[in-house]
């Protein structure tokens, strides 16, 4: 990474330190629900902590790449000493640190929370990790596509798909006979079906990454 | 180093609904061209292809000796360019730009830039989201300006401003050029914006350079002449001469290329020649854009 991108990097992360901060603030408030009260204020803390990332994810791809169009300061931007693809090395840097890093505070609190709170099943520690690894799937398609298409519509189409798609896991994984089984229990399982859904996450993320690299590297027109 | 700041030959871009066809110009070192054409006429998508934002589907192009887009990197550091469609960022102010440029480019002259915001009656504490848009085009001067940049590429700065925010614009970048001999290609589509500024002058029309030439010599060699015709005499075509207006004996000839000779030829037809009159740079781009969209000049 060359200096150049290091400062775009750091440009997006000044830009964004406030709502950052916010969000770490929302997600905090979110897990104090989840850890104090009753079964209504965990429902009411994890449904917000949901929100926070996800509005998180959002926040950042419009503030740093949409509008970065809209606004009109991607031609500010290219006027620098950098190639389309250093740009999208600084967009993807500073996009994945920026959600990355809260995303693994916010994580790890919740991780911390289930193995803490005494009624909640230590066995959601893995089905946890899986639902926090689909958002950030659901965060890197949205900036991919955002990035590639440079389109404000097709950027809503992603977010929605992205939703749909994070509802249809939420689903479907909570729905496997031997997660949901292990989700009630004391025991933190690392079974075969959790262990493949986390590889094929974590693999789902670095094609992501690839096609937008790859996409990026054919366009011929870049403003 | 060659004497070219910028040199396109033979430079095409195949779009669905325009083509940029067969762009060749030569910008010295040192020289203020000025790039005329109406809005669609490919000055931007020229401008674009040589910052190395658009490839070009064909031809070559060399930015201070760099090929483009290939060599965009090394080029960008020593091109200042501000494009119409460019903001800043809205949520900052200016000082915070200016250290956000003056990181990236060493050649940054902290006490220019201080004389450029002193001139350009800028407050360095302002937000981009508070300045009119005469400042916020002077804030992206300024941030190129300080660079010292060998090669200015200035994209219709002045579109979009009122008269009087243009006007200042144009003056504070006519005193800061005047203190150093830069290069600069100034696209506008406003002929009185780039009359005063540029030394050479380019007319690019639906896609086409149609005409590259020093400034002098435009206006030295452009004359409309009012003529006098006997009764019933029909005004004969002499070489060069375009565009001839007018009814029964009066009739005004425009002649892209006015010289000693012109004068003798017109007597010769049997006109009284009334007046010659210099034209200025707008009506010699419209006479140069309607004249070759109707073939009469090549």
């Amino acid at each position: 990474m060359n200096a150049v991108v290091r400062t775009l990097v750091l440009k997006d992360w000044h830009l964004l330190r406030w709502p950052i901060v916010f969000y770490i603030l929302a997600s905090g408030v979110a897990l104090a629900l989840c850890g104090t009260g009753g079964t209504f204020s965990f429902y009411a803390g994890a449904i917000l902590l949901i929100t926070v990332v996800i509005s998180m994810a959002i926040h950042i791809v419009m503030a740093t790449i949409a509008n970065e169009r809209t606004e009109k300061t991607l031609p500010f931007v290219m006027s620098l000493p950098i190639t389309a693809m250093d740009y999208t090395t600084a967009k993807l840097v500073a996009n994945g640190t920026l959600f990355l890093i809260p995303w693994a505070v916010i994580s790890g609190a919740a991780l911390l929370l289930i193995a803490a709170r005494p009624e909640l099943p230590d066995g959601l520690i893995p089905w946890t990790c899986a639902v926090m690894l689909e958002m950030a799937i659901s965060y890197f398609f949205l900036m991919g596509i955002s990035i590639v298409s440079e389109s404000l519509p097709w950027t809503i189409v992603a977010m929605v798909l992205g939703n749909l798609g994070f509802q249809a896991f939420l689903y479907y994984s909570s729905n496997i006979p031997s997660v949901a089984h292990a989700m009630k229990g004391e025991a933190v399982v690392w079974n075969g079906e959790i262990s493949t859904i986390l590889l094929l996450e974590i693999v789902a993320i670095v094609v992501i990454i690839g096609l937008t690299f790859w996409a990026q590297s054919r366009k011929r027109d870049f403003i | 180093m060659n004497g070219s700041a910028v040199s396109l030959a033979g430079v095409g871009k195949d779009y669905k609904h325009f083509t940029l066809d067969d762009i060749s110009f030569e910008l010295p070192q040192g020289s203020i061209m000025g790039f005329i054409g109406a809005n669609g006429a490919g000055k931007s998508t020229t401008i674009r292809i040589v910052m190395g934002l658009i490839h070009q589907d064909r031809g070559a192009v060399r930015v201070l000796d760099n090929p483009m887009p290939a060599g965009q990197v090394a080029a960008k550091r020593e091109i200042g360019y501000v494009s119409d469609d460019m903001r800043l960022y809205a949520s900052e102010t200016i000082a915070w730009h200016m250290s956000f440029i003056a990181s990236i480019f060493p050649s940054w002259d902290a006490d220019y830039a201080r004389e450029l915001v002193r001139r350009f009656d800028l407050t360095p504490e302002q937000r981009i989201k508070g300045l009119s848009h005469g400042q916020r085009v002077k804030a992206a001067l300024l941030l190129v300006l300080a660079r010292r940049p060998r090669l200015l590429v200035l994209d219709e700065p002045t579109t979009g401003l009122d008269p009087i925010a243009r006007q200042e614009v144009l003056g504070a970048l006519i005193e800061v050029l005047a203190d150093e001999r830069r290069t600069v290609l100034f696209s506008s589509q406003n002929t009185m914006d780039v009359e005063q500024i540029s030394d050479r002058i380019t007319f690019i029309d639906r896609g086409r350079i149609v005409a590259s030439d020093d400034k002098e010599n435009y206006l030295d060699r452009w004359r409309r002449v009012r003529l006098e015709l006997p009764e019933g005499a029909v005004l004969t075509q002499i070489p060069g001469m375009l565009d001839v207006r007018g009814s029964g004996r009066l009739n005004v000839a425009t002649i892209p290329d006015f010289g000693e000779t012109t004068l003798p030829l017109l007597q010769a037809t049997g006109a009284t020649v009334l007046a010659i009159e210099p034209m200025t740079l707008e009506e010699i781009f419209l006479s140069t854009v309607k004249n070759r969209r109707e073939g009469l000049l090549v």
